[in-house]
């Protein structure tokens, strides 16, 4: 006798059930993607026992007739896909025709449909993968699932299920899943009799995440949820970086509207997040990905968790071009905000003054080459280095953000001599007269004060606003050692006495291995035998922060450098710890006119609301809050 | 002991006045450091007395003298007291437990003091060979150099500080002074008529920053002021004030090496005055953090430009005396337009012989200052 046999049908669906039902949560998955692929604008799911003692769908979709009914319990009964080619595009959100007779295999299922314009229904028992009865029955147009005693033949397999409680936090994220996947559709969970959640169609995409965010959190929106454009796009939204996020806030991806996995897309955001984000922590929100069908795989694994994009590279910059370009207008919306309108900061008029009429308009607005943009993107380096030439320019900044060449009072204010890099002015001979035609009320803000030597006070139209002097300095110069990097190299200063620097074996091939990327930066290095090096040059921006110890920074990240990180993000890295070591400290007392200089600067600049490494600048308390705390409502 | 004793208004305001700057200084961890010591002798002096431990100065006047006695009082608030007060006479009175009565005519005030015991002691000075010298001397000197003392913490040299020094040259003598930052270099120097033999100089002599721009201050408005050079400290004194300055250890680069170094062949002969406006208006475009500007020379022309990348650029000419090879330089404006501003003469001379190496500035009309700038790479 044959020592191999074919399994029995039902036998074959529970071990098909094993991959694809592997607790309640995924029975909801699969019944939720079904009535979504039907069509249905609503849909109520009611769990009972953590959905171990009942799920129950119901949804207004297009229903089923008898025949329908009878073929959805078959394996590999399916009307989503027909042929071959059909999988290399699918459009919905199921497709293998597995679900359903695996779903039937472990529970006792219940199966009423009635699809539009018959007059009867169709309802269909199977326990335990067998058809027990069909018959017509009255119904209301759509599908009603109901799934009783689930794993009750496979013990195993319910052992493995954890708490109550558990599971039914597993579904309730599965409903909220699909509740940000399909905006359209209005969702109702209720939980042992009780609604739970109950999303309106009427509901925008923003306002879904907000009710499933645990907590009030201010959002970024990504992209354009337009449908207009053709596909690949890339909408969402992100809970602002410097947000406190609640633990169990979270990062959702979705592809075509499916909930997905995928570490790559994770990756893009944090990408496009890069300066903002702070290490150690994630981002949260929701990245919606809409690409054409045939891009993009979702037949990798039975659960669809997973998807495989034809081209990933494209994908993953489309999605980190798109958060940093929402990033990028975050920060014109804040400097709106704290600093007044753009057009007000524009419209003040030029200071000149007799003598320093030196550069009439005209030579001001020359030296742009034509075919340069006006202003450096936010963050248009993202597409350098990518193979991705032919992609579309990303858009150029709202027209009220473009400040044109000729605004000269930022660039007077600018003239003062270095207020902000040399903090300590009182030293500053008598005889030098400052160049500076202070304009105060450039930058819309009022100064107060310091506090702790460390944050700048202002006020402005919505209250007091917070900055923290160190942080926004920081990014300020960081943004200019970028510039200069990606130009050609950064200013480097001779130094008068070079001086000679011993390095640990380490640190000295780190040197011989990066050294044009250290000349770049600003260093002059001549190797003095051993491992002694001499540094004749540091990067101008330094100033008279000790060589030794910036270069020794810079060796540090260069060591440090972890596994395949790339090498833009090590620059960064670097550039950041340069900024860092040069930025006006923390416990430095500024003069008002310091201050003015920071914040005019900083009206000006293209990004300042996070430091280089993802803190916060400023906070805004507003006049309502503090009323608040002294009852003056 | 209580304190009791009247002094005209317009001397203690005076000497409080000069005082602030030391007493006044932010975060320290001796509260007592920002009181002034006030004590009263029975000779009819009132003596007050502020330091920072750095620098340290004590000032006589002449008062009535009911009582004597001695008690440290809020230096600040004293000062804007005398300051705010009408009357020419103020008696001060110490009442009980450190509380002071201070009466300005018909404005009296109850001012908070600390005992005087906690007060640090002022600095002994044990070297008596002091040497008088005109106070202007020592203006000039400390004016031309005090802008390239080094701001930050030091690295291995003392850069924050300013190097002090003597010599003697065909029988004449000399003081000098030096400051760098690192990325420039100014000297100064003036012959003094006093044989300088009796001042006794460590190998190397280092005044912070602090006690420089207090020497300045207490030279002016003084005609002449008499000096003392001890292991750790300097003394600056006339017959009603004496300042004692710490001394800073460490070391200053050899700047003399450099200074020879410079092959003073290539030279340019500049406008001053028209080459420091040049600068200004070139400056106006360089970036805020860098005050990078390039400095192109050819057959008598110099070019000096600058880039803004968010506002634009600029580019100003020069007539100046130069026969050498086509250069570009890159520097930093604000250095430039910085030894410009101490200079004082109409043309000056600079030595520049390569895009990297170090650029003289010097002028025979402006006899003992001499500027080093370190140039750029852009």
């Amino acid at each position: 006798m044959a020592k191999i046999h074919i399994l029995p049908e039902h036998l074959a669906n529970q071990i098909a059930a094993g991959e694809v039902i592997e607790r309640p949560a995924s029975v909801v998955k699969e019944l939720l993607e079904n009535s979504l692929d039907a069509g249905a604008t609503r849909i109520e799911i009611e769990i009972e026992g953590g959905g171990i003692r009942l799920i129950r769908v119901i949804d207004n979709g297009e229903g089923m007739d008898e025949d329908d009914v009878l073929l959805c319990l078959e394996r590999h009964g399916t009307s989503k896909i027909r042929e071959d080619r059909d999988l290399a595009a699918i459009a919905t959100l199921g497709f293998r025709g597995e679900a359903l007779p695996s779903i039937g295999s472990v529970s006792h299922m219940t199966i009423t449909s009635r699809p539009a314009g018959a007059d009867l229904g169709t309802e269909a028992v199977v326990a335990y993968g067998k058809l027990v009865k069909i018959h017509a029955i009255g119904a209301a147009q759509g599908t009603r699932f109901e799934v009783a005693h689930l794993f009750g033949n496979t013990p195993a397999r319910r052992k493995f299920l954890r708490t109550v409680r558990t599971e039914q936090a597993h579904i309730e994220e599965v409903v909220k899943n699909y509740a940000l996947g399909s905006p359209e559709t209005t969702i109702v969970l209720r939980v042992d009799g009780r609604e739970i959640l109950h999303l309106d169609r009427t509901l925008s995409l923003q306002q879904r995440l907000a009710r499933l965010m645990p907590a009030a959190v201010p959002l970024l929106g990504v992209g354009d949820p337009d449908a207009g454009t053709p596909p690949p796009r890339v909408f969402g939204y992100l809970a602002l970086p410097e947000a406190t996020l609640p633990a169990a806030a979270r990062l959702r991806l979705f592809v075509n509207g499916r909930a997905v996995r995928d570490r790559m897309m994770t990756h893009a955001v944090i990408e496009g997040l890069r300066g903002f984000l702070m290490k150690g922590r994630n981002p949260a929100g929701m990245i919606h990905l809409i690409v054409a069908a045939a891009e993009v795989d979702v037949n990798v694994h039975p659960a669809k968790h997973e998807v495989r994009f034809r081209h990933s590279r494209d994908i993953h910059l489309l999605i980190s071009e798109a958060v940093a370009r929402a990033m990028g207008h975050y920060q014109q919306e804040v400097q709106g905000r704290i600093f007044g309108p753009a057009q007000a900061r524009r419209t003040t008029p030029i200071p000149l003054d007799s003598r320093s009429v030196a550069a009439p308009p005209s030579l001001a607005a020359a030296p742009l080459e034509k075919d340069d943009p006006p202003r450096p993107l936010p963050r248009a380096r993202t597409a350098a280095g990518s193979d991705q030439a032919d992609r579309p320019a990303p858009p150029l900044p709202a027209p009220g953000t473009y400040r044109p060449a000729s605004v000269a009072g930022g660039g007077l204010a600018a003239a003062e001599p270095e207020p902000v890099a040399a903090p300590d002015l009182g030293a500053r001979s008598p005889r030098q007269t400052s160049l500076a035609v202070p304009d105060r009320q450039h930058h819309g803000m009022q100064v107060i004060g310091q506090l702790d030597d460390l944050y700048i006070l202002c006020q402005n139209d919505e209250g007091l606003v917070l900055i923290d002097q160190h942080a926004a300095h920081e990014r300020l110069l960081f943004e200019d050692l970028r510039r200069q990097y990606s130009g050609d190299r950064i200013a480097s200063q001779n130094l008068l006495f070079p001086l000679t620097i011993e390095l640990s074996l380490f640190q000295a091939r780190l040197v011989e291995q990066h050294l044009p990327e250290l000349q770049r930066m600003g260093f002059a290095l001549r190797h003095f035998g051993g491992n002694a090096y001499v540094i004749s040059g540091v990067p101008a921006l330094a100033g008279q922060c000790p060589p030794q110890e910036l270069l020794l920074d810079m060796l540090e990240q260069f060591g440090s450098e972890s596994g395949q990180s790339e090498r833009e993000n090590r620059i960064d890295r670097i550039l950041a710890t340069m900024a860092c070591r040069a930025a006006v400290k923390a416990g430095a007392r500024l003069s008002i006119e310091e201050i003015e200089a920071l914040l005019e600067r900083m009206a000006r600049a293209d990004l300042f609301s996070h430091c280089p490494h993802g803190r916060p600048v400023w906070k805004t308390i507003s006049r309502t809050e503090i009323r608040k705390w002294f009852h003056r409502a | 002991m209580p304190i009791h004793c009247s002094v005209s208004r317009d001397i203690l305001i005076e000497g409080l006045n000069s005082l602030q700057n030391i007493t006044t200084k932010k975060s320290t961890t001796m509260a007592i450091l920002s009181n002034v010591l006030i004590e009263v002798t029975r000779e009819g002096e009132l003596i007050l007395t502020g330091t920072d431990l750095e620098v340290g100065l004590r000032l006589h006047i002449r008062a009535d003298v009911e009582e004597e006695g001695s008690i440290t009082l809020p230096s600040k608030k004293l000062f804007e007291i005398v300051r705010e007060s009408g009357n020419n006479l103020i008696t001060i009175h110490e009442t009980e437990n450190n509380w002071v009565l201070i009466t300005a005519g018909n404005s009296t005030y109850n001012l908070a003091g600390m005992a005087s015991d906690e007060f640090p002691e002022f600095p002994k000075i044990e070297d008596d060979t002091f040497i008088s010298l005109n106070s202007q001397i020592f203006l000039e000197l400390i004016d031309k150099i005090i802008y390239s003392i080094a701001n930050e913490q030091e690295n291995i040299y003392s850069l924050n500080a300013v190097l002090f020094e003597k010599e003697k040259r065909e029988e004449h003598s000399y003081l000098k002074m030096i400051s760098s930052d690192g990325h420039r270099l100014s000297i100064m120097e003036k012959q003094v008529d006093q044989d300088l033999d009796a001042l006794t100089l460590n190998p190397v002599t280092l005044i912070p920053k602090k006690g420089i721009q207090e020497w300045k201050k207490f030279c002016e408005g003084r005609d002449s002021v008499s000096i003392s050079f001890e292991k750790k400290q300097m003394v600056l004194k006339d017959d009603k004030a004496t300042m004692v300055i710490r001394l800073k250890g460490g070391e200053f680069p050899n700047y003399n090496a450099i200074v020879n170094s410079i092959r003073q062949e290539n030279k340019i002969e500049i406008d001053r005055i028209p080459f420091l406006d040049s600068l200004k208006r070139i400056n106006l475009f360089t970036e805020d953090n860098f005050h990078t500007i390039k400095i192109s020379l050819e057959n008598n022309k110099m070019i000096l430009s600058s880039q803004n990348a968010e506002l634009g650029n600029a580019k100003d000419e020069q007539t100046i005396s130069y026969s050498g090879e086509p250069m570009v330089l890159g520097f930093n404006c604000r250095y430039f337009i910085e030894t410009l501003q101490v200079m004082e003469c109409e043309r000056l001379d600079a030595y520049i012989n390569s895009s990297s190496s170090p650029c003289m500035l010097k002028s025979d009309t402006d006899s003992g200052f001499l500027s080093i700038i370190m140039p750029m790479q852009l």
